[in-house]
């Protein structure tokens, strides 16, 4: 689904978009929201948050679709570097209450018609790494959020961060492994 | 040996992001089976939190619903603005239009009222308030066809006079 992104049907779909089509504009919506807003509450850990910040980067990107030009960026990255730049403002507002509501429990789960015990363990599971990854540099989580929740390739992530994709490839090692070292600690 | 492993390990999650399966990568690099297997089960973990962070659908439906407030907001601001702007650009130039055409109209019509009459001169001297005299000779100017008429008159003239002086002539010589 997000790897159709850079394809022709979804470059129409962005001119109509841009045209004033609206219920183009709201096929891309339902086509990026989902990762975006995954991107957005992995790196704040606040559900009401997450649904703020999400909004305001979609009404941003509505107003500037008229000005967007791909120049070799899709437009889900585009939305991307919107949506890290929200994050960045908000941390940067939200400094002294950077430590997340430790209550909050993930939204829901991937299949709320499924086993209930693996609903448990995927929450819990899920909880902890939400929490783990807090330990990790700035620039680990964002590509681990980028690649994961947005599921975006490293080129992409390269251009979002300003990185070269080595340095990305990079980040993403090394913060699997802390990753990986902080929950050992954990359990 | 550090850089070594690390080096390692990407190449591993580049397999991964291939499509390679864990096993076939973990055959590939015997050595590093276990710190390979570390990072991939860190990897499935973040993939578990994608696929239990969904976004409540109202969230998207409120996006939606205030977008064409956001649409519409522009369209019903800009079709009054783009109307005064048209207003602003026509008028201007229909009034330029107009004003050429009455100028061009009175150009033309200009001489006609202008032009007098040689048939009654007292009347159309008395309309300018201008001499007799002033007015004829300002009807001779602009007339063309008054002019082309007297210069007729003067060669049909000057034949006569030639014509009755070979009369007189002939007379004479008689």
């Amino acid at each position: 689904m997000i790897n159709s992104h850079d394809n022709k049907d979804f470059r129409e779909l962005i001119y109509r978009a841009k045209s004033g089509d609206g219920e183009a504009f709201s096929q891309v919506y339902e086509e990026c929201f989902t990762p975006i807003f995954r991107y957005i509450y992995l790196r704040v850990k606040n559900k009401a948050e997450a649904e703020d910040l999400t909004q305001a980067v979609f009404l941003k990107a509505y107003q500037s679709l008229p000005g967007f030009r791909e120049q070799g960026r899709p437009f889900l990255a585009y939305l991307f570097t919107i949506a890290r730049n929200a994050v960045i403002d908000f941390w940067r507002v939200n400094k002294k209450n950077a430590a997340a509501d430790p209550d909050e429990a993930l939204l829901v789960t991937a299949d709320p018609k499924g086993d209930p015990v693996s609903r448990i363990d995927d929450r819990q599971a899920a909880e902890m790494v939400k929490q783990t990854i807090k330990n990790l540099t700035p620039d680990q989580q964002e590509v681990l959020s980028l690649k994961f929740m947005g599921e975006l390739s490293y080129q992409e992530i390269a251009k979002i961060m300003d990185k070269s994709e080595e340095a990305v490839r990079q980040l993403q090692c090394r913060g699997l492994k802390a990753l990986r070292q902080h929950l050992k600690g954990n359990t | 040996m550090e850089k070594e492993n690390e080096k390692i390990l990407i190449e591993a999650l580049e397999l991964l992001n291939q499509g390679k399966s864990r096993e076939e990568i973990l055959n590939l690099f015997p050595k590093n089976r276990e710190e390979i297997e570390e990072i991939f089960r860190a990897a499935g973990l973040l993939r578990l939190v994608k696929g239990a962070i969904v976004p409540p659908k109202k969230l998207l439906g409120d996006i939606l619903s205030k977008l064409p407030a956001t649409v519409a907001a522009p369209k019903t601001q800009s079709l009054p603005a783009l109307r005064l702007t048209r207003w602003l650009i026509l008028v201007p130039v229909g009034g330029l239009a107009l004003l050429l055409l009455l100028s061009l109209a009175a150009t033309q019509s200009g001489p006609a009222t202008q032009t007098l009459s040689p048939a009654s001169p007292s009347r159309d001297a008395e309309t300018l308030g201008v001499s007799v005299e002033d007015a004829f000779d300002l009807s001779a100017i602009n007339e063309e066809s008054a002019l082309a008429g007297f210069d007729a008159d003067l060669y049909e003239f000057l034949s006569e006079e030639a014509s009755l002086e070979e009369v007189d002539a002939l007379l004479t010589d008689l």
